[in-house]
C-alpha cells in the first residue's frame, strides 16, 4: 500500500559562495525569515522548507499550490528522495516516480527509444518489462518516428509527452509531478488528466504542483498551500484555491504599490546622482577654463549657484553632458 | 526508485552504513550503469568514422613516438623500453584517470542526480566501466607489442591478477571520494588537473627506475602512482614485483577507503545540494 508521511520537514538550501549579497539590502519580512546568514550578515543559505507536515494515503490526489519560491519544487524533490531532510522525517511507502524538471532525467544526446530504456532501468524495471511497455509509451507520447531521433531535437512539449508517458507506463505507486505538465497542448492535457485519474484509482498517490487552477481542480481533491516554506493551509482543493487566489490578489496589489514607490525612489536617486555628476563636471570645466575666477583655496568646493559664471557654465554643460552620455 | 527502495525513510544525520548500502544497491543495477557507460562511449566518438578505434590509434601513436625519442635517454635496450612505456602508460592512465574522472563523476551526472533518487554509486560504476574499457583497449596495444617482442609467459605473470583487483578496489573509493570533494569544493578539479601533468613526468614511464641513481632513486619512491604502475607492470615484464610497491599500494588502498567512508558518511546526503 502506498503512503506518504512527512513530519516537521526542514530543508535548508545552502548557497556555497553563490551569493555575495551583504546585509543592508532592502528586504521584506518573509525574506528576512527565510535567509540563513553568517555572522557578517552574508546570505549563506535559504530556508526552503520549514516545519512542513502532512500525510497522504493510497488513492489520494494532492495538489500543491504556492507562489514562486514558496518551496513547492523543493518539497517535490524531497518526496522524490533527491534531497534528504535537515530536520524531520520523510516516510514513503511505494515505488516513487517524480517528474520535477522537464530537462532532467533524460540523456539528451540519446534517442527517445534509448531514453525509454534508460528511464525504465533507472526505475528498477527489467529489459523484458521495458520492451512490454515500449509500444504503449510510443503510442501515448504520439512521437512516432521522432523516438528514433535524439531527445535534444525535441520541443519542450514533445519532451514532456515522452517523460510523462514513460513515468506513468511503469505504474509507480507514488507519482510526483511539477508545474510543467501544463506545457502540453489541450488535447494532451486531457489525455494526461485521464491517465492520472486512472492511476489514482489503482490506489496510487498523486502529488501535483501547478499554478493552473483548472488542472488542479480537474485532477486533485485535496490541496496543500505552501507559503514561504511553510504550510499555510490544507483542505479541499476548491476552498484552498479560493483562499489562495484572494491572498495572491491582495499581495499583488501591495507589491504593485511597493514597486511604484521603489521605482519612484530609484528615479529620484538617479536624478540626484546625475545632478551631482553634472555639478562636478561643470566645476571641473570651470576650474580648467576660468581658474582666474576662482579664488585660492576654493578648489574642490561646491560651485556657487549664485555665481553667474557657474550658472552659465552649468547651462552649457548640461546639454553637452547629456549628449555625451547618450 | 527501484524494487529495493520501495519503502523509504529519510531522517537527518550522518550515516556509516549508508555508504556501503549505496555501493551495494548500485552494484545490483548493473544493467543501468552498463547502459549509461555504453551510451557515453558511443556519444564521445559519434560521427567519427573510426570511432572507438581512436583510443587504440592515439595510444599506439603516443607509445611509438615517445619510445623512439626517449629510449635514447635510457640505458635499457629498445624493446624493454617500448614495453615499459606501453604497459606503464596504460596503468598510469587507469589510476590517474580515476582521480580526474572522479572529480567530474557527480558534477557531470547533475541532471540525473537532480531528477531520480538512484544510488550515487551508479555514477561511480558507470565511470569505472568506461575507464576499464579504455584500459583494455590500451592494454591491447601493449599486448601486441609484447608478442612482437617475443614475450614468454611465466608464473610471475599471475601477480597481475591481485594488481587488477587492487586497481578496481581503489577506483571505487578514489572516484567516490574525489567526486564528493570536488562537488563541494570546485577548486579541487583544477588542482588535480595541474598535478596530473606533473605526475606523468615524475612517474617511471618515460624513464625507468633502473636509470636513476642515489638520491633521485630514493625520491622517486615518494610518488605513490609509481608503485601502482609497478605492481601491474613488473609481473607482465617477468620481473619480481617489489615488496615495497605492494606495501605502499596496500597501505594507500586502506587509507583511501577510510577517507572515502568518512567523506561519504559526512557528505553523501548533501550531494544533491552542491550540484
Amino acid at each position: 500500500m502506498s503512503r506518504i508521511r512527512i513530519e516537521n520537514l526542514c530543508i535548508n538550501y545552502p548557497l556555497y559562495g553563490r551569493s555575495r549579497a551583504a546585509a543592508g539590502l532592502t528586504e521584506t519580512e518573509t525574506d528576512l525569515d527565510r535567509m540563513l546568514r553568517d555572522k557578517k550578515g552574508r546570505v549563506i543559505g535559504v530556508r526552503a522548507l520549514q516545519g512542513v507536515s502532512f500525510e497522504a494515503e493510497a488513492g489520494e490526489r494532492l495538489a500543491l499550490v504556492g507562489e514562486n519560491g514558496s518551496g513547492k519544487t523543493t518539497l517535490l524533490q524531497v518526496l522524490a528522495g533527491i534531497y534528504t531532510p535537515d530536520e524531520g522525517v520523510v516516510e514513503i511507502e511505494g515505488r516513487t516516480t517524480a517528474l520535477v524538471n522537464i530537462n532532467l532525467g533524460m540523456n539528451a544526446e540519446a534517442s527517445g527509444h534509448r531514453n525509454i530504456t534508460l528511464r525504465g532501468l533507472a526505475t528498477g524495471r527489467t529489459r523484458e518489462e521495458i520492451e512490454e511497455r515500449r509500444a504503449e509509451i510510443a503510442a501515448f507520447s504520439e512521437l512516432g518516428d521522432f523516438l528514433d531521433l535524439p531527445v535534444e531535437t525535441y520541443s519542450a512539449g514533445m519532451r514532456m509527452r515522452l517523460s510523462f508517458a514513460i513515468a506513468t507506463a511503469f505504474e509507480p505507486d507514488v507519482l510526483i509531478l511539477d508545474e510543467w505538465l501544463s506545457a502540453g497542448d489541450t488535447a494532451f492535457r486531457k489525455k494526461a488528466t485521464g491517465r492520472m485519474r486512472r492511476f489514482v484509482d489503482q490506489a496510487g498517490i498523486l502529488v501535483l504542483a501547478s499554478h493552473s487552477p483548472t488542472l488542479l481542480t480537474d485532477t486533485c481533491k485535496r490541496a496543500l498551500w505552501l507559503d514561504a516554506g511553510r504550510v499555510r493551509a490544507e483542505g479541499p482543493v476548491s476552498d484552498i484555491l479560493k483562499a489562495y487566489g484572494q491572498e495572491m490578489e491582495r499581495r499583488q496589489a501591495g507589491r504593485d504599490e511597493r514597486a511604484q514607490t521603489e521605482i519612484a525612489a530609484a528615479h529620484a536617486a538617479r536624478e540626484a546622482a546625475r545632478a551631482a555628476t553634472e555639478a562636478r563636471a561643470a566645476r571641473r570645466m570651470g576650474v580648467h577654463k576660468r581658474s582666474d575666477q576662482i579664488q585660492d583655496g576654493e578648489d574642490g568646493a561646491e560651485p556657487d549657484p549664485a555665481n553667474p559664471v557657474t550658472r552659465l557654465i552649468t547651462r552649457v554643460m548640461r546639454p553637452l553632458m547629456r549628449f555625451i552620455r547618450r | 526508485m527501484n524494487r529495493t527502495l520501495t519503502a523509504r525513510r529519510a531522517t537527518p544525520g550522518g550515516d556509516l552504513t549508508g555508504f556501503f548500502a549505496d555501493l551495494a544497491a548500485g552494484l545490483r543495477m548493473t544493467d543501468l550503469w552498463r547502459t549509461f557507460a555504453w551510451d557515453e562511449m558511443q556519444q564521445r566518438y559519434r560521427r567519427s568514422i573510426l570511432g572507438v578505434l581512436w583510443i587504440i590509434i592515439a595510444y599506439a601513436i603516443f607509445v611509438g613516438g615517445v619510445s623512439i625519442i626517449f629510449s635514447a635517454f635510457s640505458r635499457q635496450d629498445g624493446a624493454f623500453f617500448l614495453i615499459h612505456v606501453a604497459i606503464g602508460y596504460a596503468a598510469f592512465n587507469f589510476i590517474v584517470g580515476n582521480v580526474t574522472d572522479g572529480c567530474t563523476v557527480f558534477t557531470g551526472a547533475r541532471v540525473w542526480i537532480h531528477s531520480i533518487a538512484l544510488p550515487h554509486s551508479i555514477h561511480i560504476y558507470r565511470s569505472i566501466c568506461r575507464s576499464i574499457f579504455i584500459f583494455a583497449l590500451q592494454f591491447l596495444v601493449a599486448a601486441v607489442i609484447l608478442v612482437a617482442a617475443g614475450w614468454r609467459p611465466s608464473l610471475l605473470n599471475l601477480w597481475v591478477l591481485p594488481a587488477i583487483a587492487v586497481f578496481l578496489l581503489n577506483a571505487v573509493a578514489i572516484q567516490y571520494l574525489m567526486g564528493l570533494i570536488s562537488a563541494r569544493y570546485r577548486d579541487v578539479n583544477h588542482l588535480v588537473t595541474s598535478i596530473t601533468r606533473l605526475l606523468l613526468f615524475i612517474t617511471p614511464i618515460l624513464w625507468t627506475r633502473y636509470d636513476l641513481r642515489g638520491a633521485r632513486s630514493f625520491l622517486a619512491d615518494f610518488n605513490p602512482v609509481a608503485h601502482y604502475v609497478e605492481i601491474f607492470r613488473a609481473p607482465i615484464m617477468n620481473l619480481e614485483p617489489r615488496p615495497l610497491s605492494w606495501a605502499v599500494v596496500l597501505v594507500l588502498t586502506v587509507l583511501v577507503w577510510v577517507a572515502a567512508v568518512i567523506a561519504a558518511s559526512r557528505m553523501r546526503r548533501r550531494l544533491a545540494f552542491w550540484l
